[in-house]
C-alpha cells in the first residue's frame, strides 16, 4: 500500500479539526440542558384554547425559562399540554399557568407559571397521571380580542335597535311599564289597608305602656322624695365636714410659720455660701492659693499641661502595649533531650518588641577558668602553677532582647542564653513562615566557632507552632566527659519541636498595676526628696 | 416517449450502480490511500467555495432578515432566524450544491474521460474492479467530508450574519446572541448534518454513473459532466423536500 501524501492527509486532518470545534462548540452553545429525563419532569394541563403554543413553546417564572412544552394533543374538546418542567422547580397541585402573548404583533405565546405554596402535594412525588395543573388561564390573543369586539359591538348594535323600537312604541313597551306602575300602585294601597288594623295595634300598645309607666311614678312618689332628702342631708353633712377641715388650717398657722422662717434661714445660709464661692473665685481671678497659681500662673500652667502630657502619653503607652507568652520546647535529635523555653514579649509597637526568656539547655554551659599557685617548699624559690579548669553549669540561662521589624525582616540583638548575640528573622507566608537565625556565645572554650541556629517556626493554629532547624550549625558534632566531671556535647544537632504564643490581657494588667505601682513609688520618692 | 423510457432506464441503471457501489464497499481490499485522496479532493478542494459562500450567504441573510424584522421591532430574532435557516436548510443545501460545481463536476469530468479512453475497461480486464476501485473511494469521501463542509458552512455563515448584524446593522449583541440561542437546538445542527449525509450520498452516485456510464469520446464526457451537475442538483432539492416533508409531520 501506497504511503498517503501528507500534504493531503495533513489539509484533510486540519478541515475535519476545525469543523469538529465548530461542531462542539455551536453544540454547546446550543445545549439548554436541563430538560432531559433525568433533569426534568412532566406535567400536563388542558387548555380549551392552546392558540400560540407550540412544541418547545416556554414556560418560565419571572421571566425566566423553567421549562418547555413537550407535546400538544387533542384530548376531547380540550387541548392537552405536557410540559417539562426543570427538577429544582417544585410545581405544586395549586400551581397555575397563565397563557400569555408577549407580542402584540407575533403569534407565539407562552406560559408563566406559578409553582404554588407548599399547602398543594409537590405533582413531581405524584403518579404521572395525577400531575395535572389544574389552575390554568389563558390569554387572550389579539385575534380573540377583535373576534370578542366583534361580538360586543353587535350586541350593542342589537340592544340599541331594541331600545329605539320601545321608545318609538311600536310594541307599547312603555304602556306596559305605566300599566305594571299602575297595578303595583294598587297593590300597594290594598297592601295598607290590609294593614290598617295592625298599626291601629301598635298605637294601642304604645299608649298602654305610658300609662303603665305614670302609675309607677305615682306609686312611688314617696320613695323618690325620701331619697332626694337624703341627698340633702348629704350635702350638709359636707358642708360640715370642709369647715372642720378650714378650723384644723388655722389652728396649725403657728406651724406654717415656723416652716417658713426655717426656709429664710436656709435661704441666708445659701447666699452666704454663694457669697463664700464668690470671694473663692475672686481669689483665684487674683492668682491666690494653689487654684489661683496654676490658673494665674503661666509657667505653672504649662508645666502642668506638660506633666498631665506626659501622663497621657505613658497611659497611651502602656494600654497600646502587648505581652506575649510564649513557651517552646525542642528535641535535640543527637542531643536526645529537650530545650525548653518561657520567655515574655513586650511591644509596645507592633514593629517592635522586647523578649525575655528563660531557657533551660540540656547541653549546660561549660566555662574555663584558670587558677594560679604559688607553693614555695624549703628554701626553694616559689614555684607558680597555672591550673585550667572547664567548669560545666546547668543552670537556666536567660535572654534579653531588643528587635525592631523592617518589612517582612526582624532584626534582634541583646543577650541570647546568657551571652551576647544578634539575630534576624524573615516573616513569610502571611507572617505563618518564620525563617530564623541566631548566632551567640562566640568565646566558648569547647568550640572553634560561635553558635549559630537555624530554624523554621510554622504557626499552623493561631496560637500554635511548629519547629524545625539545627543548632551549633558551625560546629560538628562531639561528646565526652569532662576530666572526672559530667558529660558534655556541642556541636551541630538537628532538632524539632513546637510551642505555644499567646497574648495574655490578665498579664498585661498585671503589668499596667505593677508599672503604674513603681511610676507611683518612684515619683513620691522623688517628691520626698 | 422513447425518451421518457431511456430516462426510467438510465435511472434504474444508476440504482443498480448504486447498490452495487454499496456492495463493494463492505469488500476487501479496502484503499484508505484512495479515500483520503477523494476526501483531499472533495472536501479540502471544497473549503474555499464553501467558505466564500458561506460568509457572503450568512452576511446577506442577516441583511435582508434585518430589513424584516426591524417593520416589527424584532431586529434581535435576525441572529436566530439566520442561525435557524442556516442549519436546517441553506448550509446543507448550498454546501452540496457547490460541492457539486466544484468536486460533482470534476468526478464525472474524470470518470467519462476514463470511460472513454478504455482505462475502465482496462481495469476490468486486469480484474480490478473499478466500482470498487473508482467509485467506493469516491463515495466514502464524499460522506465523510459533507457534513464537515456543511459544519464549516454553518460556523462562517453565522459568522458573516454576526459581523453583519452588529457592525453595519447596529443589532445589540446580546438579544442576537440570546434569541440564536433561543431558537437554535442542537438537533438543528443535527438535522442539518444528517441531511448532508444523505445529500453526499446522492452526489457521490449521480456525478460517479454520469461519468462512469459517459460514452461518445470527449463531447460524450461533456455531456456526462453537465448530466451530472444538473440532475444532482435538481437530486438535492428533491430530496431535501421530500426530507423536510417526511420530518415535518414529526413536530420538528
Amino acid at each position: 500500500m501506497a504511503k498517503p501524501n501528507l500534504s493531503k492527509a495533513f489539509a484533510v486532518g486540519l478541515l475535519v479539526t476545525v469543523c469538529t470545534a465548530a461542531f462542539l462548540v455551536a453544540f454547546t452553545f446550543f445545549r439548554k440542558g436541563g430538560y432531559g429525563a433525568k433533569d426534568s419532569y412532566v406535567v400536563h394541563a388542558f387548555f380549551v384554547d392552546a392558540t400560540g403554543l407550540t412544541w418547545k413553546s416556554r414556560v418560565q417564572i419571572a421571566g425566566i425559562q423553567v421549562g418547555e412544552v413537550e407535546r400538544i394533543v387533542l384530548e376531547g374538546q380540550r387541548a392537552r399540554l405536557d410540559l417539562r418542567i426543570r427538577n429544582e422547580i417544585d410545581f405544586r397541585a395549586d400551581g397555575c399557568l397563565y397563557k400569555r402573548f408577549p407580542s402584540a404583533l407575533l403569534p407565539d405565546a407562552l406560559l408563566d407559571a406559578v409553582p404554588g405554596t407548599a399547602a398543594g402535594p409537590s405533582l413531581r412525588d405524584l403518579p404521572q397521571a395525577q400531575r395535572e395543573v389544574k389552575c390554568v388561564s389563558e390569554g387572550a390573543s389579539i385575534a380573540k380580542l377583535m373576534e370578542s369586539l366583534g361580538k360586543i359591538s353587535t350586541d350593542i348594535s342589537g340592544l340599541s335597535s331594541e331600545l329605539s323600537d320601545t321608545l318609538r312604541g311600536e310594541r307599547s313597551s312603555i304602556k306596559a311599564i305605566i300599566e305594571n306602575l299602575t297595578r303595583t300602585t294598587a297593590n300597594l294601597d290594598r297592601l295598607v289597608a290590609d294593614n290598617s288594623g295592625k298599626l291601629s295595634r301598635i298605637l294601642d300598645n304604645a299608649e298602654q305602656v305610658s300609662g303603665v309607666a305614670s302609675e309607677v311614678m305615682t306609686a312611688d312618689r314617696e320613695r323618690y322624695r325620701t331619697i332626694a332628702r337624703n341627698v340633702e342631708e348629704a350635702s350638709q353633712k359636707l358642708n360640715r365636714v370642709l369647715g372642720s377641715v378650714e378650723q384644723i388650717v388655722g389652728s396649725e398657722e403657728g406651724s406654717l410659720k415656723e416652716a417658713v422662717t426655717g426656709a429664710k434661714t436656709a435661704l441666708d445660709k445659701l447666699n452666704r455660701s454663694l457669697d463664700d464661692v464668690q470671694k473663692t473665685t475672686a481669689m483665684v481671678a487674683e492668682g491666690k492659693g494653689l487654684a489661683g497659681k496654676l490658673l494665674a500662673d503661666e509657667r505653672l500652667g504649662e508645666r502642668f499641661s506638660a506633666t498631665l502630657d506626659g501622663v497621657s502619653s505613658y497611659v497611651d503607652r502602656l494600654v497600646k502595649l502587648q505581652l506575649q507568652v510564649e513557651i517552646r520546647s525542642e528535641w535535640l535529635l543527637s542531643q536526645r533531650g529537650a530545650k525548653t523555653y518561657a520567655g515574655l514579649r513586650l511591644l509596645p509597637r507592633p514593629d517592635k518588641y522586647y523578649i525575655f526568656e528563660v531557657v533551660n539547655d540540656p547541653r549546660g554551659a561549660s566555662t574555663q577558668t584558670v587558677e594560679v599557685s604559688t607553693t614555695q617548699t624549703g628554701g626553694g624559690a616559689p614555684q607558680t602553677t597555672t591550673t585550667t579548669k572547664q567548669v560545666y553549669d546547668e543552670r537556666l540561662r536567660f535572654s534579653l532582647q531588643f528587635a525592631k521589624r523592617y518589612g517582612p525582616m526582624t532584626f534582634r540583638v541583646g543577650v541570647i542564653e546568657s551571652s551576647g548575640g544578634f539575630g534576624a528573622d524573615l516573616h513569610l507566608l502571611d507572617d505563618s513562615l518564620q525563617l530564623s537565625m541566631n548566632l551567640y556565645q562566640f568565646s566558648r572554650p569547647t568550640t572553634d566557632w560561635p553558635r549559630g541556629k537555624l530554624f523554621a517556626n510554622y504557626r499552623f493554629l493561631r496560637y500554635f507552632y511548629a519547629t524545625v532547624g539545627t543548632d551549633d550549625v558551625f560546629n560538628s558534632w562531639r561528646s565526652g566527659h569532662y576530666p572526672g566531671g559530667p558529660s558534655f556535647s556541642v556541636g551541630r544537632d538537628v532538632f524539632f519541636g513546637g510551642g505555644i504564643a499567646f497574648t495574655d490581657d490578665d498579664l498585661k494588667t498585671l503589668f499596667l498595676v505593677g508599672g503604674s505601682s513603681i511610676g507611683a513609688a518612684t515619683s513620691s520618692g522623688s517628691g520626698v526628696r | 416517449m422513447q425518451k421518457l423510457l431511456a430516462a426510467f432506464d438510465d435511472f434504474g441503471q444508476m440504482l443498480f450502480f448504486g447498490l452495487d457501489t454499496l456492495r463493494w464497499a463492505v469488500r476487501r481490499p479496502f484503499r484508505p490511500n484512495l479515500v483520503l485522496q477523494q476526501m483531499a479532493a472533495i472536501g479540502v478542494g471544497s473549503v474555499f467555495i464553501v467558505s466564500t459562500t458561506a460568509f457572503f450567504s450568512g452576511m446577506v441573510l442577516a441583511l435582508q432578515a434585518n430589513y424584516a424584522m426591524r417593520q416589527l421591532g424584532a431586529e434581535g430574532y435576525v441572529g436566530g432566524s439566520v442561525a435557524i435557516s442556516l442549519a436546517r436548510e441553506l448550509s446543507p443545501v448550498l454546501t452540496a450544491l457547490f460541492v457539486i460545481g466544484r468536486s460533482g463536476s470534476a468526478i464525472a469530468t474524470e470518470l467519462g474521460t476514463m470511460r472513454v479512453t478504455e482505462q475502465i475497461d482496462a481495469m476490468e480486464t486486469m480484474a480490478v474492479n473499478p466500482v470498487q476501485y473508482l467509485v467506493v473511494p469516491r463515495l466514502l469521501a464524499a460522506v465523510m467530508m459533507f457534513p464537515f463542509l456543511t459544519m464549516l458552512f454553518n460556523a462562517l455563515g453565522y459568522l458573516g450574519a454576526y459581523l453583519m448584524a452588529t457592525y453595519v446593522a447596529e443589532i445589540p449583541e446580546g438579544p442576537l446572541l440570546e434569541h440564536t440561542r433561543t431558537f437554535v437546538n442542537p438537533d438543528d445542527i443535527l438535522h442539518g448534518l444528517l441531511k448532508s449525509l444523505i445529500f453526499a450520498a446522492v452526489v457521490a452516485i449521480i456525478t460517479c454513473w454520469r461519468g462512469y456510464a459517459a460514452t461518445g469520446g470527449a463531447r460524450g464526457v461533456g455531456e456526462g459532466t453537465t448530466r451530472a451537475v444538473v440532475v444532482s442538483s435538481i437530486s438535492i432539492l428533491l430530496v431535501d423536500t421530500a426530507f423536510v416533508l417526511l420530518t415535518v409531520g414529526s413536530g420538528r
